[in-house]
């Protein structure tokens, strides 16, 4: 069985930073003494000899049973003999930063095509001065809408990849439906988009099969930013 | 009206109340505008941003159509992802950023500067919790670092890491360059197969499939900014990679397809791949090279682990982002043999002094402490 280690969430460590001295319960032996009262060091406990009280600190109450071990690496920062305590070893590094990047692009290709979706319905609707949708906006719209398909239909021809939209790829090509019947349809699709009729969102499902699959992980990669 | 529209209508009253909550909340920081004018105009832009989304919303709304409610979800959670970096991210550590937190931001600023981050402008640094960063404003990405780094330069060569993460954001030939090396490498790799018979053909489909999926947008993120920080910082980040793993008993090689991070084998022998020979050949290189062979010496790779990590593969991938960020040409590479004079005091290139550092950790553990000291107080002073 792979050991558990317990690396915390960044909301854990919010509620472990600041950990009284008794809390450690005398294992800060395994510590090294640095400097004018700088001690730095890394204490590995097997859970099962974490005291309740100091896994209520660093946000374990309740789940350290599922843990092996608990790594626990700190530094004394003032003589007031608080530890700064953090959980996760510092060169363990975060994955914020490729979640959020991801999460950032997928914000922003969503918020272009909901908009121009938008922008379709109103024009379809006929309601274009109502909503202020000038012309030139509205063939803006459309042609956001077929450069993401016509990027689409590279991505899945494997002709060019693209890093942002790579993961749709590979949703398509692991759903039910065939991905030779995604291809027909994003061709039909782009067909549409070029011609210069009013067009409805009802008469693209599969724009909206496409955009929910883009909302889907974009949804899932919010949802695992913040349990980060 | 349908409920989803009620629903939506709902969501566009609590979203605006938050989005002005916010906007008011950084109106309130007295320093923002004098300590950090270009945050302060970026996150102006972004309460701009989430207030067109509202707008967007309530189009939706007016419209009465509720073949858009799936859109208006899906603007909603735009704004969740807005409300993230503006309510979760960037207030709290405007609110509490401490001189040491501001100090750091300008080193931290100045270093991706040095380094060829040229379009980030202001570093903010909240020094709490593991190294890492929120590359979603690219001009004026969060940083975030323990507490004690402010009191040590060890594992201060992770910000090169998180700086990778950053060009990754920012670069989109990087990000599809490696992306495309990774699919071309596999389906070559899928063609030169052999007689294979067709169900041992289409297994072997199956499997390159399996290994294309294997590097995600977020993987390669993370490979990447492996190759980054070791190509702007050469050994010490080779010997602080080795560090992550040597310490703990697990195989470097086992795959953990929940982690976003490729095992620790793969980052590990990037980073080697990195080195230019003479940094390969330097005392922190040969020293790594040496606790890390000794390190994997009793452990070995699964068939998966040689198929979707492959020395080939992560080979192509260091030739391919070490090839763009030289044709990008303002990122510094490390040049060994950079005079490692360091003088504490003065304004110091901090590649160079993390290099020293890590030289007399490995050389003379016992005066680290002492050694490191006047730099620290130089640094943060």
């Amino acid at each position: 069985m792979r050991r558990r280690r317990w690396k915390s969430s960044r909301a854990g460590e919010r509620a472990l930073r600041y950990v009284p001295l008794e809390a450690c319960w005398g294992r800060l032996s395994a510590s090294r003494k640095r400097g004018e009262g700088l001690g730095v060091g890394r204490v590995i406990f097997p859970a099962a000899n974490v005291p309740d009280h100091f896994a209520h600190h660093i946000g374990l109450a309740g789940v350290i049973q599922f843990v092996e071990e608990v790594i626990v690496d700190f530094v004394v920062v003032d003589p007031s003999l608080l530890y700064t305590v953090g959980i996760e070893r510092s060169g363990q590094m975060s994955t914020l930063g490729s979640l959020a990047g991801k999460a950032e692009r997928e914000q922003r290709l969503l918020s272009r095509l909901n908009e121009a979706v938008i922008d379709l319905e109103v024009a379809a609707l006929g309601k274009n001065q109502e909503f202020s949708l000038s012309e030139d906006q509205l063939q803006e719209s459309r042609r956001s809408l077929s450069e993401f398909v016509s990027k689409l239909q590279s991505e899945l021809l494997d002709e060019k990849a693209t890093a942002d939209i790579q993961s749709l790829g590979f949703r398509i090509r692991t759903g039910m439906k065939p991905l030779e019947d995604w291809q027909e349809d994003l061709v039909r699709l782009s067909q549409q988009l070029a011609q210069p009729e009013p067009i409805r969102l009802e008469d693209l499902p599969i724009l909206e099969d496409i955009l929910s699959l883009l909302d889907n992980e974009f949804a899932d990669d919010l949802r695992r930013l913040y349990a980060h | 009206m349908a409920s989803g529209l009620a629903y939506l209508t709902a969501k566009a009253v609590e979203c605006a109340a938050t989005v002005e909550w916010i906007a008011s909340q950084l109106s309130s920081i007295p320093t923002l505008h004098s300590n950090h004018p270009h945050i302060d105009q970026e996150l102006d832009e972004r309460v701009l941003q989430a207030r067109k989304r509202i707008a967007q919303l309530r189009r939706i709304i007016a419209l009465n159509a509720s073949a858009l409610v799936p859109r208006g979800i899906s603007i909603v959670n735009e704004l969740q992802l807005d409300v993230y970096i503006l309510s979760e991210s960037y207030l709290p550590a405007l609110r509490k950023e401490e001189a040491s937190e501001a100090q750091f931001g300008g080193l931290a600023t100045r270093t991706a500067g040095r380094c060829g981050l040229t379009d980030v402008r202001d570093i903010l640094v909240n020094l709490s919790g593991g190294h890492a960063v929120l590359p979603a404003i690219l001009t004026c990405p969060l940083l975030f670092a323990p507490p004690h780094q402010r009191h040590t330069l060890i594992d201060l060569v992770s910000i090169y890491h998180e700086f990778g993460h950053i060009v990754f954001e920012a670069r989109s030939e990087i990000r599809n360059g490696l992306t495309q090396v990774c699919t071309d490498f596999f389906r070559k790799l899928e063609q030169g197969g052999g007689f294979l018979n067709p169900d041992q053909r289409e297994e072997r489909r199956k499997q390159i499939n399996q290994a294309i999926a294997y590097w995600t947008r977020s993987r390669l993120a993370e490979i990447f900014s492996d190759i980054f920080a070791t190509y702007t910082t050469g050994p010490a980040y080779f010997y602080s990679c080795a560090d992550m793993a040597i310490p703990y008993g697990d195989n470097p090689y086992e795959i953990d397809i929940t982690d976003e991070h490729p095992p620790m084998a793969a980052r590990v022998s990037v980073c080697k791949k990195s080195l230019l020979p003479d940094q390969l050949e330097s005392e922190v290189g040969k020293r790594t090279s040496e606790l890390w062979d000794e390190h994997i010496h009793t452990k070995a790779g699964s068939s998966e682990f040689r198929l979707w990590c492959g020395d080939d593969l992560l080979e192509e991938m260091v030739a391919e982002s070490v090839g763009s960020l030289s044709r990008v040409g303002v990122f510094q590479r490390y040049a060994a043999g950079q005079a490692a004079q360091v003088v504490p005091g003065q304004d110091v290139n901090l590649e160079e002094l993390l290099n020293e550092s890590t030289r007399m950790l490995l050389r003379q553990p016992a005066s680290y402490t002492s050694w490191e000291r006047p730099f620290v107080d130089a640094l943060f002073q």
